[in-house]
């Protein structure tokens, strides 16, 4: 053995999805079922169109999404909690740009139990009005401390500026907005929301056919019609803006970006590698310049967001108040030697096996994979789509991230957010 | 249920494979064991800033990330008061990657003064991000130097203050590898889709050759009984007033462990515990509240943190929190409360076991603790906990001369 010879690496070439069944409920419901008998545990997530892009205003999506579990016709708040987690389930109610989704997880020996829970929760919740005077006024108190932290207020305001304050990807929400949310809001958007008609199920784990029957008893009936027709409305065209905050004073939290598109779009993926590149993990070049060679930071990073409607891209990293102008300049040079110089060969191979390895642990698991699973379908896409990803990806080349990066990356192009030491 | 096999390299190397081919991965855990308790009380914070340093190259490879992206893989590692731990994950057929950057950094780190000058830069950075820029940030700061006035878990590991870390220099770099790194003083686990033959002959290509080390530890002072009431206070750029309190609390191997781990959990491990219910939900005397142990090897700390609401004073909030743990040392807890705990613990276990880097991090840390076996006999061991021993922990160790508490005001 010579530690100076490296094994040898084998680039990966498949990524393989695991196997799907599709069931659909005696109401329509499509439910994707992704089985294991390894671990004798199931989730099972129930996902609506629901999320801000369905709201009449604002806060109604989050608001409903909450007060689900807080009270329904047989149990109180108190009740259900116990119950939950007695059997030590879980059943979170979370809420998003465009879906919201009531994920049960439990051992299977409770499965039954806990479906009745779940059945509880979905078809009979009560929005008590003290619960909700309740809700508004530990929202409003949590928001209120959430609003001290600089990387808080820099978020909040990039996603504003790039949509605008009353679009629904972008408003903002303060202590005081909690006040007009009523019980006739969280009722009207749950019963236009929550039907069968606009619901995507998954179950995953050590699932069997006496499972999907039990599911189909308890929520294969008809429970409504989505009458809520989508509002999204296009944001407004904005100018390129700059925003310097006051905050904490010993680092400035620093966000920088602009809006995209989404999944759909056919640059959609080299824009991705493109990203992967510049900020996408450890290896990449942000990281590697301004945390590994200067030590300006801690983390830096880039993401591409993608809805249902739209996507943005940005890139965030807390630093040195003493920095931040050197940071600044250093992210330009990075995104203008991406739009002038091919990327080198082993670098993109590097970032390809990277995101190929990623994709491995993803799907690692039933309970990992049917996460993965419902993004493609949440962005209008399948599993034969993840196929065709993976080959896009494999054979990206430096040109192609070339000519993204000249067509998607001009710096001049790109919102600053900067909160802290001014 | 976790199998496994362990066995030892000559060197000392104590290694433990844990077959599942359910997974395309195979996850590779490596346990120091060192962390800041080991660390001179004038030179805090850097066990975690070696951890930053590991990633600087060794002596045949120049960048230890690169290599692990090229196959596909991932890793990172944290340092605590007790260990320091480093985990990759990779697509099988690459393991043997893991094997040759694991052990030339093991057998010999690049001592670089480039790569230590930036990560001490870095370390400062997230010492800002973590600690001195976020509200309450610097909380470990205060209540441990309050709690403990004798055992070195009386800094965080973090380090006392950044001039700890920006003063290190090579010399100490070298010594501490020397030290701590060597094949006797850590652990190495497999977890995921490798046989048990593959892994011995890896593991003994590989390592087999390091020379093992003599570690010699500075002895650790045994934190004293504490007799009387502590409490400080600070000001800070905070949103609102908050409260910690820190009771002394056995080690991780004392018989009361398990129990006290309990007694946390009945007050807030979940939403129906009873500080989210009563203090949070019902009468709206905290916005956030919760308690929890602190779970380290030597003697730790039963810690109990809350933010009032604004209508309510810290006086006020801490008289309903006495209030509460009084309640459980007179009157115990129910015996469906017990149940509920236990049923949640073995559900928690069972959803952790999917998970092979999950798995690999706790048999690395069972056998820190000297007792790899226990990993399989945790569901047992907390079912046979009583409504009387968690009544008797609450009783012994939530008191007021055993209390040492905190308290944040707003500028």
């Amino acid at each position: 053995m010579d530690r100076k010879i490296a094994p040898k690496i084998q680039a990966i070439r498949k990524v393989i999805f695991p196997s799907v069944t599709q069931h659909k409920l005696k109401n329509g419901i499509p439910l994707h079922i992704i089985s294991s008998s390894d671990h004798d545990i199931i989730k099972l997530e129930l996902v609506f169109k629901a999320g801000r892009s369905t709201e009449r205003e604002p806060l109604s999506s989050k608001a409903t999404s909450s007060l689900l579990k807080e009270g329904t016709g047989k149990y109180s708040s108190e009740e259900l909690a116990e119950k939950i987690d007695f059997y030590g389930s879980s059943i979170s109610c979370s809420s998003g740009m465009d879906t919201n989704s009531i994920t049960l997880f439990c051992a299977k020996k409770y499965f039954n139990y806990s479906l009745e829970l779940v059945q509880e929760i979905l078809f009979n919740p009560s929005f008590p009005e003290q619960e909700l005077a309740k809700y508004k006024t530990r929202s409003a108190e949590r928001l209120h401390q959430e609003l001290s932290k600089n990387a808080v207020v820099a978020y909040r305001k990039i996603t504003e500026v790039i949509y605008g304050k009353e679009h629904c990807y972008g408003y903002n929400t303060f202590p005081e907005s909690y006040k007009s949310v009523k019980r006739e809001n969280l009722i009207h958007h749950f019963q236009h929301c929550y039907t069968s008609d606009s619901c995507q199920m998954y179950l995953s784990g050590c699932t069997d056919h006496q499972i999907i029957k039990a599911i189909d008893d308890t929520m294969g009936h008809d429970f409504g019609l989505t009458s809520l027709t989508p509002n999204y409305t296009l944001p407004d065209n904005v100018d390129i803006q700059q925003f310097r905050i006051s905050g904490n004073k010993l680092q400035n939290s620093i966000k920088i970006g602009k809006r995209l598109f989404n999944r759909q779009h056919p640059d959609y993926y080299t824009l991705f590698m493109l990203n992967t590149i510049l900020g996408g993990y450890f290896g990449a070049r942000l990281m590697s310049s301004i945390r590994e060679e200067k030590g300006y930071t801690y983390n830096i990073y880039s993401v591409l967001e993608s809805m249902a409607y739209d996507g943005y891209f940005y890139i965030s990293t807390e630093v040195g108040s003493e920095y931040q102008d050197k940071t600044v300049d250093a992210i330009k040079e990075e995104i203008e030697l991406l739009q002038n110089e091919l990327v080198d060969v082993n670098e993109l191979d590097m970032a390809k096996n990277y995101v190929l390895g990623n994709f491995l642990s993803m799907l690692d698991g039933p309970l990992k994979s049917s996460k993965v699973l419902k993004m493609l379908f949440e962005n209008g896409l399948s599993t034969s789509d993840f196929d065709n990803m993976v080959h896009v990806i494999s054979s990206v080349t430096s040109e192609q991230l070339l000519t993204i990066a000249q067509k998607h990356l001009d710096f001049n192009n790109l919102h600053q957010v900067s909160v802290g030491d001014f | 249920m976790i199998k496994y096999d362990r066995f030892e390299l000559e060197n000392g190397l104590r290694v433990i494979v844990h077959e599942d081919v359910s997974s395309p991965l195979v996850a590779l855990n490596i346990l120091y064991e060192v962390g800041s308790k080991d660390e001179h009380p004038d030179k805090t914070g850097f066990a975690h800033l070696f951890e930053h340093l590991m990633f600087g190259g060794s002596e045949n490879v120049p960048d230890f990330d690169d290599p692990i992206q090229m196959a596909g893989g991932e890793n990172n590692a944290f340092t605590n008061s007790d260990i320091t731990n480093y985990y990759d994950v990779v697509p099988a057929e690459n393991i043997e990657t893991i094997f040759w950057l694991e052990s030339d950094r093991m057998n010999k780190l690049n001592f670089s003064q480039e790569s230590l000058d930036v990560q001490k830069k870095v370390v400062v950075e997230e010492f800002k991000e973590t600690c001195l820029n976020r509200p309450y940030g610097d909380v470990w700061h205060h209540l441990s130097k309050l709690a403990y006035t004798h055992h070195s878990y009386q800094w965080p590991t973090i380090g006392k203050v950044p001039a700890h870390v920006e003063k290190a220099n090579l010399e100490d770099v070298k010594s501490f590898f020397y030290n701590f790194y060597r094949p006797n003083n850590a652990i190495l686990v497999l977890s995921g889709n490798i046989s048990l033959a593959k892994a011995k002959s890896l593991t003994q290509k590989w390592f087999g050759d390091i020379e093992r080390g003599q570690v010699i530890r500075q002895p650790i002072k045994t934190e004293q009984e504490q007799r009387a009431f502590r409490k400080s206070e600070v000001s800070g750029n905070i949103p609102v007033n908050a409260f910690y309190m820190g009771f002394h609390m056995c080690g991780r191997n004392h018989k009361d462990y398990v129990a006290c781990d309990l007694l946390s959990d009945i007050f807030s491990n979940g939403r129906s515990s009873r500080f989210y219910q009563r203090l949070c939900k019902q009468r709206q005397i905290f916005s956030s509240i919760d308690a929890y142990i602190t779970g380290t090897v030597d003697p730790g700390l039963i810690i109990v943190e809350g933010k009032p609401m604004p209508d309510y004073t810290l006086e006020q909030g801490l008289e309903e929190v006495w209030k509460e743990l009084e309640e459980v040392k007179q009157n115990g807890i129910t015996d469906e409360e017990l149940q509920k705990l236990k049923n949640k613990n073995e559900s928690s276990i069972a959803f952790a076991d999917v998970n092979i880097l999950n798995k690999a991090m706790n048999l690395a840390y069972y056998e820190h603790i000297g007792h790899l076996d226990l990993i399989n006999k945790q569901v047992e061991i907390y079912n046979a906990i009583t409504k009387e021993d968690i009544q008797e922990m609450a009783q012994k160790y939530l008191v007021k001369t055993n209390c040492n508490e905190l308290r944040y005001y707003p500028n």
